[in-house]
């Protein structure tokens, strides 16, 4: 994660209190865990309907639910009664099952509640930025496991000196884990790549993971149908795809990269780059994904959805 | 735009239409309405320049302020609006469309795009040579916008960088569109009013305009020698991998192919048939789209509205109409006949120096202000010059001044303009002017530099003719 993000100058522990920490030893069930903790916020002045919170939490778990490291989970919501940005922490070492909506349970060893009001999107994005950087700091949770009271892990965060980052960037939102091709691939596996993860676009990397250019399906449609076929009105001598027949005849020996928009025609970004501008570039670029590179090393892939559902939905 | 930019443009248009109105009165002896008729001409035409995108809503207020001022009679205008040259454009138009849907524009493509043994000096001749004969044959716009469409399918394929190949295209475009009357719409203008038939436009222009091809892109090829070989490279290895250029269909061309020698046909036999059947000068000709259209229209009767609707640029088409009637302002308070004696007067005993100084002054007219605009105004100057000839070299060094000085500049002719867009579109990117206007006055100044030659050897056969 980006260090170099200019700070506002609020440091994350200043947005919670011990009292706002819950270290426990026993089981708990994972609601019992979201209610409790929302309590504490409620408990804090921030939070007027605590009710309403847990049900919108509970409601909104497909989106609300993010599972920030191995072991960290990260529960949000925007709340309409929220006076300001509330957060609270559980830390149990022995660990919970957290129950995706996709089914699946994980083990989490740190829970973190964010409630933020409905007026401040970003909010939430800059706490989990915060947080997500204190995370992955070496050693920091095996030590935070060993904690055993709310006060003492107070502390902890707050000796850590983290302080919430001035905007998001790029680095912050990317999806670091993405299907991509190399430029060794042929056409053929493009084509596979497409059908089997059900996705619009891949990027193509050399050996050394640097970007060589972008595959898509629009481009493998407009290879297989240019302009200048489709301006016949009558399209009756190609009923049954002949263009495409030429193409596939080739697919095995094609290399993928033949088809790829290269890389300097893509939509890219650095990491550093403020999230907004992200936003930016895919509405004046007109497109859904944006890449984001260092130094043409591909780091990770934003997607408008991601912009949806960790902005607008955070 | 903001509105003190807004101010700015329209404060500099009033004063360089005043001032040059103000000079033409007190130094060149204009009486009051030819003054007025200056000014006011020239504020439409500053206007229609600087405010591009209002040019017929400018357009549509300048001539009744020409009528009501008595600059112009509304009989004036509808003798000099040339309808027939606007009927002629939208026949072409919808013969264009018919042959886009047949496919002709999709076969010629495939042709090119299966050519064994193709190399960069091949590709960028062949492309050239189609650009300039299909302007020659339909226009320069429908030219440029299938050409362009193959340049970027090529360059796409090898990732070649586009823009050397893209302007190559065009500049031939721009020289094609002066071989016939079809090419460009000053050709049918001049050929109207100068009574010129599509036989001279074969015997005079036609020849003249391969020479200035031959040159456009020997200029050329040496000038992007880098980008060609680079393409040459990447060819050779597509070659090695026996990979096409793209797919090609069967594609059923006949019809196409019919229709345009059908109407091309037609358009070059209207002299002999008006000798047969005793008609006007020219009748057949502007006749011969509007029955290829009508055909077009029967045949093809469920695209029919479409082609109207869609395929004919009527924003243009009446945008010329009431230019030209805005031009005969000029004619019709008799400022035309000053400034043709003015001329007459300036290369009194060098009358060998007029036929460069008409080619120099279109070239560079056509370059910064639309040469359709340019031609319109200067048409009646040298009909006074040529003293009613038709076939006479002043009319020809006008046509290719008009068209090879659009090479000059990136906004020098609307198929430049065409193009740009469509690379602006497609890639993102943009032609920095200056890489256009070094190339550009190159080859401008090289192919007027071919018809001045030309019309030094042609003149004196033309006006014995």
């Amino acid at each position: 994660m980006n260090q170099q993000t200019p700070t506002n100058n609020i440091p994350l522990s200043s947005l919670f209190s011990s009292d706002e920490i819950i270290c426990s030893s026993t089981e708990l069930d994972e609601e019992e865990m979201l209610h409790t903790l929302i309590e504490r916020i409620g408990n804090s002045g921030k939070l007027r309907d605590i009710e309403e919170a847990f049900t919108i939490i509970i409601q909104l778990k497909c989106c609300s639910l993010t599972y920030l490291l191995p072991e960290v989970a990260v529960f949000h919501a925007r709340i309409p009664s929220m006076k300001s940005l509330g957060i609270a922490l559980a830390v149990i070492p022995s660990g919970i099952e957290c129950c995706w909506t996709t089914g699946e349970t994980k083990t989490v060893k740190l829970a973190v509640l964010v409630l933020t009001p409905h007026k401040e999107p970003g909010g939430y994005i800059r706490t989990i930025t915060a947080i997500s950087r204190i995370c992955q700091r070496k050693g920091f949770l095996t030590n935070l496991y060993k904690t055993a009271e709310p006060e003492k892990v107070w502390d902890y965060f707050d000796q850590a000196d983290m302080q919430l980052p001035e905007f998001v960037t790029a680095g912050d939102i990317m999806r670091t884990t993405f299907h991509s091709l190399r430029d060794t691939d042929s056409l053929s596996e493009a084509i596979d790549a497409f059908c089997r993860y059900g996705i619009s676009e891949l990027p193509v990397l050399d050996v050394d993971g640097d970007l060589v250019g972008v595959v898509s399906e629009d481009e493998l449609i407009r290879i297989c149908l240019p302009e200048y076929i489709t301006w016949m009105e009558d399209l009756s001598a190609i009923l049954d795809f002949q263009p495409f027949a030429e193409i596939l005849l080739r697919e095995k020996d094609m290399p993928v990269v033949e088809i790829s928009i290269l890389a300097d025609r893509y939509a890219t970004v650095e990491e550093t780059t403020p999230a907004i501008q992200v936003a930016k570039v895919m509405m004046r670029r007109d497109v859904r994904r944006v890449l984001v590179v260092r130094e043409n090393r591909l780091l990770g892939i934003i997607t408008i959805q991601d912009i949806i559902n960790k902005i607008m939905r955070a | 735009m903001s509105s003190k930019a807004l101010v700015s443009r329209f404060a500099l248009l009033m004063l360089i239409s005043l001032m040059i109105g103000a000079l033409s009165h007190f130094s060149w002896g204009l009486n009051g309405q030819q003054t007025l008729s200056v000014t006011i001409f020239l504020i439409i035409i500053l206007a229609t320049l600087f405010f591009w995108n209002f040019r017929l809503a400018i357009a549509f207020i300048g001539l009744p302020v020409l009528i009501l001022t008595d600059a112009l009679k509304l009989e004036g205008f509808k003798t000099h609006c040339s309808l027939e040259v606007i009927l002629f454009l939208v026949g072409m138009m919808v013969v264009v469309g018919g042959l886009r849907d047949l496919g002709f524009f999709t076969w010629i493509i495939q042709n090119i795009l299966k050519m064994k043994g193709m190399t960069g000096r091949r590709f960028v001749l062949i492309t050239a040579v189609v650009s300039a004969l299909s302007a020659s044959a339909v226009d320069e716009v429908t030219s440029i916008l299938f050409m362009a469409a193959l340049v970027f399918q090529v360059c796409d394929v090898l990732k070649v960088r586009p823009i050397p190949f893209l302007i190559i295209c065009v500049m031939a475009t721009n020289v094609g569109s002066a071989g016939t009357m079809l090419g460009n719409p000053v050709g049918i203008l001049i050929g109207s009013k100068a009574g010129l038939t599509f036989e001279d436009f074969m015997l005079w222009s036609f020849p003249v305009m391969l020479l200035a091809l031959a040159a456009t892109i020997a200029l050329l090829m040496a000038w992007y020698r880098d980008e060609i070989a680079q393409l040459d490279q990447r060819l050779a290895q597509r070659r090695g991998h026996d990979f096409p250029l793209g797919p090609t269909v069967k594609v059923p061309y006949m019809r196409g192919l019919m229709l345009i020698v059908g109407t091309i046909g037609l358009v070059s036999l209207h002299h002999r048939i008006e000798l047969l059947l005793e008609l006007e000068t020219n009748t057949v000709l502007y006749m011969a789209p509007l029955i290829s259209a009508g055909i077009v229209m029967i045949w093809r009767r469920e695209r029919a509205r479409y082609y109207i609707e869609h395929d004919v640029e009527w924003w243009t088409l009446i945008f010329f109409l009431m230019l030209f009637g805005v031009a005969s302002t000029l004619q019709y308070t008799g400022v035309t006949t000053e400034i043709a004696t003015s001329f007459s007067s300036l290369f009194e005993g060098q009358s060998e120096l007029l036929m460069p100084a008409v080619i120099v002054l279109s070239a560079l007219g056509s370059a910064f202000v639309d040469n359709v605009i340019f031609v319109s105004a200067f048409i009646p100057v040298v009909q006074e010059l040529t003293g009613g000839v038709s076939v006479h070299p002043l009319w020809w060094a006008l046509l290719f001044g008009a068209c090879f000085g659009g090479n000059i500049t990136m906004i020098g002719s609307t198929a430049n303009i065409v193009a740009l867009g469509m690379l602006e579109k497609r890639y993102r990117t943009r032609i920095v002017f200056m890489e256009w206007f070094r190339v550009g006055l190159a080859a401008g100044f090289t192919a007027s530099l071919v018809a001045w030659l030309s019309l030094l050897v042609t003149s004196s056969m033309m006006i014995g003719s």
